[in-house]
């Protein structure tokens, strides 16, 4: 899976592209926990994203816990296809979309 | 043969031991060995019962001091007719006596069959299910001894219109052991018909298959009774009148006859010094056969007057319309109309017995053969029955020519060898089939059944056990093996103790051949709910799984095996386990679990297959326990069991949307749960996580526990997948 991490001062872009599965969620969990060192926000832009399962939703929530003490964790660009995932399991209730 | 015969016996009722006495000389003359199971209720005599024959509903109870009284004063009676010694001189009968239902399952008389009737064996005067369902009912309906005895009704009577109160059920589940089934009534004939029996017969009173010489050979000649003095009208009441008495005196003086009377039933045995004779069996029937007219309300009073060619006139009995289907059948046989008095006491037509004698001619023609065919106590039928294979083995194939000539070897080499082995070829496209063949050419128990197109594995099992004649069915999957012994072991455990399912261990092997052991026998051995994996492992009575009509259900292909499984499970009314002998289970690639371990997801019309399943399962449950035909424990186990492995599938999916389905459905389950105190109490203690989710029935949050929770790394990182092995076929 293709992931781009871009940290700017302390606002942390992340941008994955395809599915966000049991065979790529590891990735994108290596990438966040190696780059949210000193940041207080972080911007998930899941443009690219057409599909994730329930492991992807666990990275998330992983990351969303995370932010919680660190600062905030913002989801953006959020597709149809991707947006019931969402809306099925009531994060969009607890998560922050942009 | 040895046959034990299970009906009334030894009391103040000269009908009772007469019917007894004739159907143990009709099956000594057919060169068997019965004998009278002298079985009585204890618990009925200990306790106070309803009020006697006739009484009506919410009349007073008769108290154990009175029947005390009563039982001493019949106690008299026996000795001064001199019944002991009848049974004595002229019936075999069992070692010992039993006083409750659970007595003859614990040491049941040894017989090949067991005979139920004939008299009222099957009325219990209306009282409640609960007075007799776990003593008398059992009893009567023959609920004791190995499955290997034959289990025949031969002419009992309900002595009623219809059964009450929960009656049916119990009756239709303990007649399913059944293989013979009959009543001396039509109305009981339709009654059995009612309870599931659907060719049951309608047969004659024993009384009436023997010849009169029978009876009259009871008796000495030249005793004052064979060889009466004077013309008498014989008078036999069963439930005494004296209205009756006076006007039939008033008969007998116009025509210038002597009046005797005998009276006799239990509880209003009539033993009157100076009114009543106590006769012995043997007079009594000597009394019908040389009156000059006989009046009984009794049914028996009203055979032996046919047998003996007797002008009589039955007397309306307070039972009258519950009482009177038993006249009427054996009436119907003859060509008579009713042979009730009328309101003004004028007789009935005089009967013709030149055309009457004939009938009953024919009627014991008849059963000499027909009857003997009809039950199976025929030495043909008794060979036929010897060479019925013992377990009919069905075993689907698809491509499976790998593996195929290991599963047969271990198949056709079990030391049971009254085996039938059933091969359903479901369409295969590899030389499965003429390896089949090969097999059939050189073991005649061997049947190939060829489908010409595929239909799936459910399909090809039902068609395995519709041709299936076992007494017993067990299936083997192609690529798996089963230990020697394995169906000699598990037949013989069933049939020594009577169980409808025999279960053995299973094996599992895995890639590298190594073996592990399930343990699910311990916790069977708890409850019969828990088999609930592992089907293969066990063999399934034919006669429960054709009863209930259970089948593999078509259209779903994962799961069909649990469906059926749990359906016999319900149905069966014991379950065996045995640990010393093992199903092998190889495990393939291609299963379903090794599909989630290349794939990482198990495929959706699998999932919806298994959901499918699952919803089968529960509908059969509710229905059974609607139905009153599974116990509450049963149920509860089962139910639980399937609610938690419909949550154990959203294991195997990471949809995040198949999640929310599966919460749906576990919402759904639980709404349609019977025991739902019951249900919760468990689902606090052990599922407390999702439970109170269910509680609120928020059907979000639930779909996000799932997706936290229940991920499928846990079944791929799981060393041991038997947590998933549910899933396996």
């Amino acid at each position: 899976m293709k992931i781009e991490c871009t940290l700017e001062g302390t606002r942390l872009t992340v941008r994955p592209e395809g599915r966000l599965d049991t065979l790529t969620a590891p990735e994108l969990k290596q990438a966040l926990e190696e780059s949210w060192e000193g940041a207080t926000e972080i911007i998930l832009d899941l443009a690219g994203v057409d599909f994730v399962s329930s492991a992807g939703i666990r990275i998330i929530l992983m990351a969303h816990k995370h932010m919680a003490d660190h600062g905030s964790l913002v989801i953006q660009n959020v597709r149809d296809s991707v947006a019931e995932v969402f809306e099925l399991t009531g994060l969009t209730d607890t998560l922050n979309f942009a | 043969m040895r046959i034990g015969i299970m009906t009334f016996w030894g009391q103040v009722n000269y009908g009772q031991n007469l019917q007894l006495f004739a159907l143990s000389q009709f099956l000594k003359e057919a060169g068997h060995y019965p004998f009278l199971i002298r079985y009585y209720a204890a618990d009925f005599i200990a306790n106070p019962y309803p009020p006697l024959h006739g009484a009506k509903d919410g009349e007073q109870q008769v108290t154990v001091a009175e029947k005390a009284a009563l039982w001493a004063h019949l106690q008299n009676d026996l000795y001064a007719r001199r019944i002991p010694f009848f049974i004595d001189s002229y019936l075999n009968v069992s070692d010992r006596i039993y006083g409750y239902a659970s007595e003859l399952e614990e040491n049941p008389p040894k017989a090949d069959a067991y005979i139920v009737g004939s008299d009222q064996v099957w009325n219990f005067w209306r009282r409640p299910l609960e007075a007799v369902r776990d003593n008398e009912l059992r009893a009567y309906f023959l609920d004791f001894g190995g499955a290997d005895v034959r289990r025949i009704a031969y002419a009992p009577s309900f002595g009623d219109q219809e059964l009450h109160g929960g009656y049916r059920e119990a009756v239709s589940r303990l007649l399913s052991r059944f293989d013979y089934v009959s009543s001396r009534e039509k109305k009981g004939v339709e009654l059995c018909r009612e309870c599931g029996v659907s060719d049951a017969d309608w047969v004659p009173d024993p009384t009436l298959l023997l010849p009169a010489e029978r009876y009259l050979d009871l008796l000495p000649a030249g005793s004052a009774f064979s060889q009466p003095d004077k013309p008498y009208i014989f008078l036999y009441m069963v439930n005494p009148n004296e209205e009756y008495i006076q006007k039939i005196r008033e008969i007998a003086r116009r025509r210038g006859r002597d009046l005797k009377i005998v009276g006799g039933n239990v509880g209003q045995a009539l033993a009157i010094p100076g009114l009543t004779i106590p006769a012995t069996i043997p007079e009594f029937v000597h009394l019908v056969a040389n009156a000059d007219y006989v009046f009984t309300d009794s049914y028996h009073g009203t055979a032996f007057s046919l047998i003996f060619n007797r002008q009589f006139a039955n007397l309306p009995s307070p039972f009258s319309g519950k009482g009177e289907s038993r006249f009427l059948s054996i009436f119907d046989w003859c060509g008579l109309k009713s042979r009730n008095v009328d309101a003004s006491f004028a007789l009935p037509p005089e009967i013709d017995y030149a055309a009457v004698g004939k009938k009953l001619e024919e009627l014991r023609a008849r059963f000499d053969g027909g009857w003997a065919n009809a039950t199976m106590l025929h030495s043909d039928q008794l060979d036929a029955a010897a060479s019925r294979p013992k377990v009919s083995v069905v075993i689907p194939v698809y491509n499976v020519e790998e593996y195929l000539p290991k599963c047969l070897d271990s198949v056709c080499g079990q030391t049971l060898k009254e085996l039938e082995i059933i091969c359903v070829n479901d369409c295969s496209p590899d030389r499965s089939i003429d390896i089949l063949r090969e097999y059939e050419a050189r073991d005649g128990r061997v049947k190939v059944i060829d489908f010409p197109r595929n239909r799936g594995v459910a399909s090809a099992r039902n068609a395995g056990m519709a041709a299936a004649t076992g007494e017993f069915i067990g299936f083997v999957d192609p690529d798996d093996e089963v230990d020697g012994n394995f169906y000699e072991t598990l037949y013989r455990k069933a049939v020594d103790l009577g169980a409808d399912i025999a279960k053995g261990g299973r094996k599992h092997v895995e890639f590298d051949g190594t073996e592990t052991v399930d343990e699910l026998n311990e916790k069977i051995r708890f409850s019969k709910a828990y088999f609930s994996a592992s089907f293969w492992s066990a063999i399934y009575r034919r006669s429960i799984i054709h009863e209930n009509d259970i089948t593999f259900p078509t259209g779903i292909f994962i799961g069909e095996d649990l469906v059926f499984q749990v359906r016999c499970v319900m149905a069966a009314r014991k379950l065996v386990t045995s640990d010393k002998v093992f199903y092998r289970y190889y495990k393939r690639e291609g299963s379903a679990v090794s599909e989630v371990y290349a794939t990482g997801f198990m495929e959706h019309r699998k999932l919806d297959s298994n959901r499918s399943a699952f919803s089968l399962i529960i509908k059969y449950a509710n229905e059974a326990f609607d139905a009153g035909r599974v116990d509450d424990l049963t149920y509860d186990i089962i139910f639980y069991n399937n609610l938690c492995f419909s949550v154990m599938v959203m294991m195997l999916t990471e949809d995040v949307r198949k999640k929310y389905e599966g919460a749906e459905l576990l919402l759904k389950f639980y709404d349609q749960c019977r025991r739902k105190e019951q249900l919760d109490e468990r689902l606090a203690e052990e599922q407390a996580g999702f439970h109170t989710l269910i509680k609120e029935r928020d059907l979000k949050k639930l779909t996000l526990f799932f997706v936290e929770n229940y991920t499928l790394e846990d079944v791929l990182r799981a060393n041991d997948v038997r947590s998933a092995s549910y899933f396996q076929r």
